[in-house]
C-alpha cells in the first residue's frame, strides 16, 4: 500500500513538473537566458542558447528561436557542431516561412553535407509579381493569376459593378457621375486589389518554395 | 425611392466599404483620440478622413505616430511558475536583459506567478519593463504599488506625475463654428480646426457627389431614381462632413495632448533604468 502511494506521488510529481514545463515553454526559455547569463563557459552558454531556441520553437516563436541561434558564434565550434547549428537555423527559418533566407543557406548546407541523399523533384512553382501587377488592370485577374481566388471573385464583382454602373450612367448622359463617381470608386478599389495581387504572388512563391523544399526540411529534422 | 434606386445605393455603399480607407487600413478607431464609427455619418467622415490625401496630412501622421508610441510592443503573459523554485531577484541580470532588449524574457520572468517574492523592487522592475515595451497603463499600476519608504519611490512617482498629468496645449477652436463652416463650404470646418488635408479631401468628395447629384437633377429631374440615389449618398456624406468637422476639434486637441504626453514620457529625465 505504502509502495503504491509512493509510486502515485512520484507519478503525480513528474506529471505536474512536465506539464508545467510543457505549459510554459516561453518561461523555460527565459529561465535559460538567466542560466546563460550566469554561465561563464562558452560551451555551456552555447548549449543554453540552443536549449532556449528549442523552447522558443516549442512555443511557436520560430523567428525568435532563429535569432537566438544567431547569437552563437561559429568560432571554436567543430565542423559537426557548425553543421548542427546550421541545420537548426534552417529548420527554424523554414518553419517561420522565411524562405529567401532559407534558400540563402543552401550552399553552406551543401558544404556540410546536409543535402546528401535529399532528392528535390522538378522546380518550385512561380508567379511573377510584375505579371500580377499588370494583370490587375482587369478586375480580379491579377489576384486570380496569383491564386487568390476568393479575393479575385470579390474584386471582380466590386470593380465589375462599378464599371457597369459607370457605363449605365454614361449611357444616361450622366457624365459627371460616370467620371467622378466611377473614377472615385475605382481609385479606391483598384490600387488595393493590385497591392493584394502582388502580395498574393509573393505568398504563392513562398508557399511553392516551402512545398518544394519539404523533403529537405524532413531530412533536416530527421538528422 | 423604388427598388432599383435602393439597389444602386446598396451597391455604391458596398463598393465604398471595400475601399482601403474603410476596410481597416490606416488608423483604427478603437484607439483613444479618434471618434468611434457608430453610424452612417461617422462612417462617411471616416472614409473622408482616411483617403490618400487625408492620410498624407500632418495631423493624421502625428496621430499615427502617437498611437504607435502608446501601443505596447507585445502583451505580457503571466506564466505559472509554481513548478519552479522561487528565486532571488538578480538586479544585474535584469539590467543586462533590459540593456540587451530581451524584454520578453524580462517580462516573462518578472510577471511569472510565484517565481519571485513580492517586493517593491519587483514592482519597480515590472514597471520599468512595462515602460520599455510602451505598456504605460500597466507601468503606472506597477509604480503605484511602490510605498513611500521604498528607495524607488522618487523614480516611480516621477513617472506617475507625468503619466497622470494632462498636457496643456494652446489650441482653442469652437466645434460649433467648425460644424457651421462645413455646412456652408464642405471641409472648411476641418481646415479651420487645423487639418488642411482632411478638409481638402472632404471638399473634393462632397463636392464631387454634389456635382453628380446636380447633374442628375438637371438632366433627369428630382423624381428619377438615379437622382434620388445620388441625393441619398450625397446627404450621408454632407451630414458626415458637418459631424466630422465638429468632432475634429476634439480629435485634434486629443492628438496634440497625446503627442505632448508621448514626448514627455520619452524625455523623462528620471533615471528609471538605474536600480
Amino acid at each position: 500500500m505504502l509502495r503504491k502511494l509512493l509510486y502515485c506521488s512520484i507519478c503525480i510529481f513528474l506529471c505536474t513538473s512536465f506539464s508545467a514545463l510543457a505549459q510554459d515553454p516561453r518561461l523555460s526559455a527565459s529561465l535559460c537566458e538567466v542560466a546563460y547569463w550566469e554561465c561563464a563557459d562558452k560551451a555551456g552558454r552555447d548549449s543554453l542558447l540552443m536549449e532556449k531556441a528549442s523552447y522558443l520553437a516549442l512555443a511557436g516563436d520560430f523567428g525568435q528561436a532563429y535569432e537566438t541561434l544567431g547569437r552563437i558564434s561559429n568560432f571554436g565550434l567543430s565542423a559537426d557542431e557548425r553543421a548542427d547549428l546550421l541545420r537548426r537555423k534552417m529548420i527554424y527559418l523554414y518553419s517561420d516561412g522565411r524562405m529567401d533566407e532559407f534558400c540563402g543557406m543552401l550552399d553552406e548546407a551543401a558544404q556540410y553535407g546536409l543535402l546528401d541523399g535529399v532528392s528535390l523533384e522538378g522546380r518550385p512553382g512561380h508567379r511573377s509579381e510584375n505579371a500580377a501587377l499588370i494583370l490587375s488592370v482587369l478586375p480580379g485577374a491579377g489576384l486570380a493569376y496569383a491564386g487568390d481566388w476568393g479575393n479575385a471573385i470579390k474584386y471582380f464583382l466590386v470593380d465589375g459593378s462599378i464599371i457597369a454602373l459607370g457605363v449605365g450612367a454614361f449611357s444616361s448622359g450622366l457624365y459627371a457621375a460616370t467620371f467622378m463617381g466611377g473614377g472615385m470608386l475605382l481609385y479606391t478599389t483598384l490600387p488595393r486589389s493590385t497591392e493584394m495581387a502582388v502580395e498574393a504572388a509573393s505568398a504563392y512563391n513562398s508557399r511553392a518554395l516551402k512545398e518544394y523544399y519539404a523533403p529537405l526540411y524532413e531530412s533536416l529534422r530527421s538528422f | 425611392m423604388n427598388i432599383r434606386g435602393s439597389l444602386l445605393v446598396a451597391v455604391l455603399f458596398f463598393a465604398a466599404v471595400m475601399a482601403p480607407g474603410a476596410s481597416g487600413q490606416g488608423v483604427s478607431f478603437s484607439k483613444p483620440g479618434w471618434p468611434a464609427v457608430h453610424g452612417p455619418f461617422s462612417w462617411a467622415d471616416y472614409v473622408m478622413n482616411t483617403s490618400s490625401i487625408a492620410r498624407s496630412g500632418g495631423i493624421y501622421q502625428l496621430r499615427e505616430n502617437t498611437l504607435d508610441v502608446f501601443t505596447p510592443t507585445f502583451s505580457i503573459v503571466r506564466y505559472d511558475a509554481s513548478a519552479h523554485q522561487a528565486r532571488q531577484l538578480n538586479l544585474e541580470f535584469f539590467s543586462y536583459a533590459l540593456g540587451s532588449q530581451l524584454y520578453e524574457d524580462a517580462a516573462g520572468l518578472l510577471f511569472a506567478d510565484s517565481l519571485y517574492n513580492p517586493s517593491d523592487t519587483l514592482d519597480y522592475l515590472q514597471g520599468v519593463v512595462c515602460y520599455d515595451i510602451h505598456d504605460f497603463t500597466r507601468a503606472a499600476d506597477c509604480f503605484a504599488r511602490i510605498p513611500e519608504c521604498s528607495p524607488y519611490y522618487s523614480q516611480a512617482s516621477g513617472f506617475l506625475d507625468v503619466w497622470t498629468s494632462t498636457p496643456i496645449v494652446d489650441y482653442k477652436k469652437s466645434p460649433l463654428l467648425a460644424g457651421a463652416m462645413s455646412a456652408v463650404i464642405p471641409g472648411s470646418g476641418k481646415i479651420y480646426a487645423g487639418d488642411l488635408r482632411s478638409g481638402v479631401s472632404t471638399f473634393l468628395i462632397v463636392g464631387a457627389l454634389g456635382a453628380m447629384m446636380a447633374e442628375s437633377a438637371h438632366k433627369l429631374g428630382w423624381q428619377d431614381w438615379r437622382t434620388i440615389a445620388l441625393t441619398s449618398v450625397f446627404g450621408v456624406f454632407y451630414i458626415g462632413n458637418i459631424y466630422g468637422s465638429a468632432v475634429s476639434v476634439s480629435v485634434i486637441r486629443n492628438t496634440y495632448q497625446d503627442a505632448q504626453k508621448a514626448s514627455l514620457l520619452f524625455d523623462l529625465h528620471i533615471p528609471l533604468h538605474q536600480f
